[in-house]
C-alpha cells in the first residue's frame, strides 16, 4: 500500500495561519525536521490525521524568529527547542523554552555549523528571554534569575559553558 | 501554606529505566509542579547519515534504542524504500512484521514488569521478565541477537525463517499464553496492584487529543489510532485488526491495554505465520536516492505512532533523516499528569508513558 | 530482671542476635529468590555484605550521622538485653523507640530530600505500629497481671489462649516492622522505590554497615516477641515457639512476595483499624471470660 507523500512549499509568514487552521480541523501535528541547506535551514512540519499526512515545507535564513505553535499544539515545544539547539533557528513564544539548555551540546549548533548571522541568533534571543526573563521574576526560584542574565550577555559560543548552571531550572514563559 | 520542597529526580533513579530529569516541587508528598529536562543521552545519531551511506545507516538506527531497536530498523527501511520506489517482496514483508510483533511483545512484558517493580512488587517483576526470555530465545534463534537483530535492511531481510522454524515460534508463544494468563490476572484483579493504578494520572479522552497522545497511552484515554490500522506491509493481510482501546484514561487502563496488546501480538503473528507466502526475502538495491526526494513513513512501535522522515541528496549518503518518536509526543501528556499527585505516583505517571528517552534523543 | 541477668542477656543477645540474625536474612533472601524464579545468593551473603561495607570509605554527608546511627544501634541490643532478660514489656518498647527516633534524626541530619521523605514516611510508620505494641503490652498486663516479660514462664499455659487475636494484630505489624512488602514505605531492602532508598539514602560504608547489623538485631528480637506467646512454664514450650517464630517468618516472607507496596495512607489506616479491633475484641472477651 502507497504511503501518503504530500509537500507544499510555504513561506515562514504564512505558516502560523496554515498551523491554526490544520489545529482547526482538529489534525495532529507529527513532526518538525530541520534540514541545512544552502542559505539556510529548511524546516518540514508535518501534520497527520489518521492515514493522510501533509507535509509544510519552508527555508529560514535565521535572520528573523519563526513565530512558535505551540500555541496551537502544545507537544510543539519539544520539537522547536531541538531545532533551536541543534539548528540554530530562533523561535518565538514556546510554551516552555528551555533556552538552548534542551540539549547539552558541547558545541553549538552541530547539525548547522555554519550557523550564520550570529548576531541576529543573539538578538532572537535575547527578545525571547527578555519575554521569559519577566514570568520567572514572578516565580520564587532565586535560581532561575542567574541563568536568565548570564544567557543573555554571554555569546552564543559560551553557552555550553553556562549550561550546567541554567539546566538546573530552564525558563518557562508560561507556566 | 505547606512548607515546598524540591527533589530532583533523575537521572540516576533506580525506578526510572530511562535517564529523565524532572524537578519535582512537593508540597508535602503532593507534586505542585513538574519541570523536566531531557539531554542526558543526546548522541547525535542523525549527524551520522553524512559517514554511512543509505545501506549501512539501518545498523545505526537500530542501535538507536535497546527496546525498539527492531522497530526503528524496519521503520527506517520502510522509509528508505518509499523515498527510492522500492518494492519489497512479499514474504520479506511477513517476516518483518512478525519480528516486530514478536519485538512488542518482548517490549510490553519489559514495561509490565517494570511497572511492578515501581510499584514495590519485585516477585511480579521478576516472573514478568522471565516470560520475557521466552522472545529473546526466539529472536536469538533467529537472527543471532537478543536485544539488536541486525534483521533488517533496506529492500528486505538479512535471513529467512524456515517454516518449520515458524511452526516452532508458534509452538512457543502458545505455550508462554498459558503462564502469561496468570500474570495477566495478576495484573488486572490483584488488590494492592489496582490500588496503586486506578485512578492515578487521568486524562480525558480531550486532553489526549490536545496534547496528541500517541500509541497505548493514547488508547488507553479512547483515542483509536493506531498506525497498523492503515495496512502497511503485511499488516493489510490481517483478517481483522481491531485496536486494544479503553475508555478509563488512568494508569490501570494503560496497564490493561498493553497487557492485552500481547495477546493480540500472538494472534497476529499466529495468523501470519499461517499465511506466510513463499518467495525471495530481499530485494537488489541498484540506485541511490534521487536528489531532492522527500519520504515520511509511520510506523506503530511498542509505544506508539513512530513517524520518520528523509531526505535524499543523490549520493548514496542520505540528506538528513529524522525519527520522531512516540515518547516525545507524550511528554506534553507526562508533565500535564504529575500536576498534583502524590509523589508515590509519579514513577507510575513516568512510567505509563513508556518512556524511551534514547530513542527521543537519539 | 536483676542487673546480672540483665548483663548476661545483654553479652548473649550483642553476640548470638547477629549471628541468628544474618542467617535468617540469608534464608530470606533465598527462599525470595526460588519465590520469584530465581536462584538467589549464598546463604552468608549478608555476612559478606557487611564485610564489605565495613571496608568501604567514608563518604558521609557530616560527622553526626554516624553517631545517631551507632545510638541507635546500641539502644536496639539494650532492648533486646532488656527483652531476653526478662525485664519489662514497656521498657523495651521504649528504647526500641528511642532507637528507631535516632534513625530517624540520622537521616534528617542529611538535609537531603530523599532522606526527609523517607525519614517522614518512617514516623509515619511509628504511628502506625506503636498503638499495638503499647496496647500489646497493655493486655499482656492484663492477661498476667505483670509487665515483665518473665511473667510469661510462670503461666500454666500460652498466652495465645487468651490473646489469639492480639497475636494476630501483632503478625500484622511485623509486616510494617519487618520493611517488607505491602507496608516497606521508608525503606526495603530493595532500591528501586520511589525514594531511592528512602530513610538510607545517604547512609553508606560503615553506617550502613551499622544498619545492617541493627536490621538483624531487630529481626531477632520481633521473632522473639513472636515467640513470647507460645511460651510457658512447659520445658518444651522453647521448641514450638521456635517452630511458630520459623512459620510465622515464612509467611512474612511470602507475603513480601505476593504483595505491591501501599500508599501511606493505606499503612496508616489499615493498623489503626487492625490494632483497634483486635485489641477491643480481644480485651472484652478477656474480661467477662
Amino acid at each position: 500500500m502507497d504511503k501518503p507523500q504530500v509537500f507544499i512549499d510555504i513561506t515562514c509568514g504564512e505558516l502560523h495561519e496554515r498551523v491554526r487552521d490544520y489545529c482547526a480541523r482538529g489534525w495532529h501535528f507529527a513532526n518538525l525536521c530541520g534540514c541545512t541547506v544552502d542559505g539556510g535551514v529548511e524546516l518540514i512540519y508535518s501534520f497527520s490525521d489518521g492515514l493522510p499526512v501533509e507535509n509544510l515545507r519552508l527555508v529560514t535564513d535565521l535572520s528573523r524568529p519563526i513565530a512558535s505553535v505551540s500555541d496551537c499544539f502544545p507537544n510543539a515545544f519539544f520539537f522547536e527547542n531541538e531545532t533551536h539547539d541543534l539548528f540554530g533557528v530562533p523561535f518565538s513564544g514556546i510554551s516552555i523554552d528551555f533556552d538552548g539548555t534542551f540539549y547539552r551540546v558541547s558545541v553549538p549548533t552541530p547539525m548547522n555549523p555554519g550557523a550564520v548571522n550570529r548576531a541576529a541568533l543573539e538578538a532572537a534571543e535575547t527578545s525571547a528571554t527578555a519575554v521569559a526573563e519577566a514570568a520567572v521574576a514572578e516565580t520564587a526560584e532565586a535560581t532561575a534569575a542567574a541563568p536568565t542574565a548570564t544567557a543573555a550577555t554571554v555569546p552564543a559560543a559560551e553557552a555550553p559553558a553556562a549550561t550546567p548552571a541554567a539546566s538546573s531550572a530552564p525558563l518557562e514563559a508560561d507556566a | 501554606m505547606a512548607e515546598r520542597t524540591i527533589i530532583p529526580f533523575g537521572p540516576q533513579h533506580p525506578v526510572l529505566p530511562e535517564p529523565l530529569h524532572l524537578d519535582l516541587v512537593l508540597e508535602d508528598e503532593r507534586v505542585v509542579e513538574a519541570i523536566p529536562q531531557i539531554g542526558f543521552i543526546h548522541r547525535g545519531l542523525e549527524k551520522l547519515v553524512a559517514k554511512k551511506d543509505f545501506q549501512q545507516f539501518v545498523l545505526v538506527a537500530e542501535r538507536i534504542c535497546g527496546i525498539c531497536a527492531f522497530g526503528h530498523s524496519l521503520g527506517y527501511s520502510e522509509t528508505v524504500e518509499a523515498l527510492m520506489g522500492i518494492e519489497v517482496p512479499r514474504r520479506a514483508e511477513y517476516l518483518r512484521v512478525i519480528w516486530h510483533e514478536l519485538s512488542r511483545i518482548h517490549s510490553h512484558l519489559l514495561w509490565l514488569g517494570l511497572l511492578a517493580d515501581a510499584f514495590g512488587y519485585e516477585n511480579l517483576f521478576m516472573q514478568c521478565w522471565r516470560l520475557r526470555e521466552y522472545v529473546l530465545d526466539i529472536f536469538e534463534a533467529t537472527t543471532g541477537g537478543r536485544v539488536i537483530l541486525t534483521a533488517c535492511k533496506v529492500g528486505g531481510v538479512e535471513q529467512d525463517i524456515e517454516d518449520g522454524e515458524l511452526a516452532g515460534i508458534v509452538r512457543v508463544l502458545d505455550g508462554m499464553r498459558a503462564e502469561y494468563g496468570e500474570l495477566l490476572r495478576t495484573f488486572l484483579k490483584d488488590r494492592s496492584v489496582k490500588s496503586r493504578l486506578v485512578g492515578v494520572g487521568h486524562l480525558t479522552k480531550e486532553q489526549a487529543h490536545e496534547f496528541a497522545c500517541v500509541g497505548p497511552f493514547g488508547r488507553a484515554s479512547g483515542i483509536e489510532e493506531d498506525i497498523r490500522l492503515f495496512g502497511f506491509g503485511a499488516y493489510g493481510d490481517l483478517s481483522n485488526f481491531e485496536p486494544v482501546v479503553s475508555q478509563d484514561g488512568d494508569g490501570y487502563a494503560r496497564s490493561e491495554v498493553r497487557a492485552r496488546e500481547i495477546l493480540q501480538s500472538i494472534d497476529i503473528i499466529k495468523e501470519l505465520v499461517e499465511k506466510i507466502p513463499a518467495g525471495p526475502i530481499d530485494q537488489k538495491i541498484k540506485d541511490v536516492p534521487a536528489e531532492g526526494a522527500y519520504a515520511v513513513s509511520r510506523l506503530e512501535q511498542p509505544r506508539g505512532e513512530c513517524f520518520y522522515f528523509a531526505k535524499g541528496n543523490g549520493t548514496k549518503f542520505l540528506e538528513r533523516f529524522r525519527i520522531r518518536t512516540p515518547t516525545s509526543q507524550n511528554i506534553a501528556g507526562m508533565v500535564h499528569t504529575l500536576q498534583g499527585c502524590d509523589l508515590a505516583d509519579v514513577p507510575l505517571n513516568v512510567l505509563t508513558i513508556d518512556p524511551c528517552i534514547s530513542c527521543t534523543e537519539r | 530482671m536483676n542487673l546480672l541477668s540483665f548483663l548476661i542477656a545483654l553479652i548473649g543477645f550483642a553476640v548470638a542476635a547477629p549471628v541468628l540474625g544474618c542467617l535468617i536474612a540469608g534464608l530470606d533472601r533465598r527462599i525470595s529468590a526460588r519465590l520469584q524464579g530465581r536462584v538467589g545468593p549464598p546463604l552468608l551473603q549478608p555476612y559478606y555484605d557487611l564485610r564489605k561495607l565495613l571496608a568501604k570509605d567514608d563518604a558521609t554527608v557530616n560527622r553526626y550521622q554516624g553517631f545517631y546511627v551507632a545510638l541507635a544501634l546500641a539502644l536496639t541490643i539494650f532492648s533486646g538485653a532488656v527483652f531476653f532478660a526478662g525485664g519489662n514489656f514497656l521498657l523495651v518498647i521504649f528504647l526500641l523507640t528511642l532507637s528507631v527516633l535516632f534513625f530517624i534524626i540520622a537521616a534528617y541530619s542529611t538535609r537531603s530530600p530523599y532522606a526527609e521523605i523517607g525519614a517522614a514516611r518512617e514516623i509515619i510508620q511509628i504511628m502506625s505500629y506503636e498503638p499495638m505494641l503499647i496496647l500489646m503490652a497493655a493486655a499482656f498486663f492484663v492477661a498476667t497481671g505483670s509487665f515483665d516479660v518473665s511473667a510469661a514462664f510462670a503461666l500454666g499455659r500460652p498466652i495465645i489462649v487468651v490473646l489469639p487475636l492480639i497475636f494476630l494484630g501483632l503478625v500484622f505489624i511485623l509486616t510494617i516492622k519487618l520493611r517488607k512488602s505491602p507496608f516497606d514505605l521508608s525503606s526495603s531492602h530493595h532500591a528501586h522505590q520511589e525514594l531511592v532508598k528512602g530513610i538510607t539514602t545517604e547512609m553508606s560504608g560503615r553506617t550502613l554497615a551499622l544498619v545492617e547489623l541493627m536490621h538483624w538485631y531487630e529481626t531477632v528480637l520481633f521473632l522473639g516477641w513472636v515467640g513470647l506467646f507460645f511460651i510457658w512454664g512447659s520445658w518444651w514450650a522453647a521448641a514450638l515457639a521456635v517452630l511458630v517464630v520459623i512459620v510465622i517468618y515464612l509467611l512474612e516472607i511470602l507475603i513480601d512476595n505476593t504483595f505491591a507496596r501501599v500508599k501511606w495512607q493505606v499503612v496508616l489506616v489499615s493498623s489503626w483499624a487492625v490494632t483497634f479491633v483486635t485489641v477491643a475484641v480481644n480485651l472484652f472477651i478477656l474480661r467477662i471470660l
